[in-house]
């Protein structure tokens, strides 16, 4: 059978019935054994599972869908909630240890406006109230993650003189007067 | 958020709007409209015929999720069948080998002449392995074209191509199934 693709481009659009082989074609069809050959292979193709589709139901699966549309964003919604909740609990956190180490300090700025008379803790309180959101258990997840960073933070790197290039050890020993 | 009403001959454009606008009934209207046309897409292209609700739903659901990243180049249900495509991709790679698919009793047509029902059944039959055996592009590129008829920009545009390269492998395509199925 010779390789010919004069009429492949059409096929499928003829097929689906969006348009006719003209007079011409329909002479070239009826002559050629690989465009016949083609088209037949383009009706299988256009028609393969049709019989398949006829017992699938899109309306199950579509609710389907829906409910579990439903879910994820109900589980989306909680995600967010934890996410600002955590990150307000953090800047909470950052607040209170920031005001707990401003009172030793005689000249320290207030951290709370001096028009509140509320105690300390009530104005920290105030000050981010989505903690009141969290429940316990997320509260002290937090505040543990939070303290265990401050109890174990990065070692710093400590310089020592033999990190340090000729040029630069030569300016330090000359600004000491070495 | 109040959802949308929607007209019955809405665009696909204008559901996605009104899904994402909170319409549930937008979304099953999409569903309702798409749903055969992917199945007989994936089952043509492949899966298993117990696994095309399964691989239905999960398209839709992701296209659904994510719908933001419909820029409309393509149309809804090409864009549609290239998410389906991938998933298939991805179960065929977890299954390391295609599945030779049985034709069952599910699959055959309601017809009053059972020889001429075999007989079609053997022909799909032969034309599902030859496509299984194709590479990816120029499979999809063919059942895009051929069994669901879609014009070679919006081809290209689903499956991350240009028009020219999806003539080609539809051409290629064509070529090699004709030697497969040839008796």
């Amino acid at each position: 059978m010779t390789d010919c693709n004069r009429l492949s481009d059409r096929m499928p659009d003829v097929v689906a019935g969006r348009t006719e082989w003209t007079r011409a074609e329909q002479d070239h069809l009826a002559a050629c054994a690989a465009c016949a050959h083609e088209l037949d292979l383009v009706r299988a193709a256009a028609a393969l599972g049709d019989a398949f589709v006829s017992r699938t139901e899109p309306a199950l699966i579509g609710s389907a869908i829906t409910r579990r549309l439903a879910d994820a964003r109900r589980a989306d919604r909680r995600d967010r909630r934890a996410t600002w909740g955590a990150v307000a609990a953090a800047a909470a956190a950052v607040v209170i240890i920031s005001s707990g180490a401003g009172r030793g300090k005689p000249d320290a700025e207030p951290v709370v406006a001096a028009t509140s008379p509320a105690p300390a803790v009530a104005a920290e309180s105030a000050l981010v109230p989505e903690l009141d959101s969290l429940d316990a258990g997320e509260l002290s997840a937090v505040l543990d993650a939070f303290e265990a960073r401050h109890a174990d933070p990065e070692p710093a790197a400590t310089p020592t003189l033999g990190d340090l290039s000729d040029q630069e050890l030569e300016r330090v020993l000359r600004a000491g007067g070495v | 958020m109040r959802a949308l009403t929607v007209p019955a001959e809405a665009t696909d454009a204008a559901l996605l709007v009104a899904y994402r606008a909170g319409s549930e009934r937008a979304a099953t209207d999409l569903v309702t409209r798409h749903a055969g046309a992917l199945a007989r897409f994936l089952y043509a292209a492949g899966a298993a015929p117990a696994d095309v609700d399964d691989l239905v739903q999960e398209a839709f659901f992701r296209a659904f999720r994510r719908a933001d990243a419909w820029r409309a180049e393509a149309s809804f249900r090409s864009w549609l069948f290239a998410i389906g495509g991938n998933l298939l991709k991805d179960q065929f790679r977890r299954r390391k080998r295609w599945k030779l698919v049985p034709v069952d009793d599910r699959e055959l047509a309601d017809h009053a002449d059972p020889a001429a029902d075999l007989a079609a059944t053997d022909a799909e039959a032969r034309l599902r392995i030859a496509l299984r055996d194709l590479p990816r592009l120029q499979r999809e590129v063919f059942l895009l074209r051929a069994q669901q008829g879609l014009p070679y920009p919006e081809i290209a545009a689903a499956l991350g191509t240009t028009p020219g390269a999806a003539r080609v492998h539809y051409h290629h395509a064509v070529k090699k199934l004709k030697e497969s199925c040839h008796d």
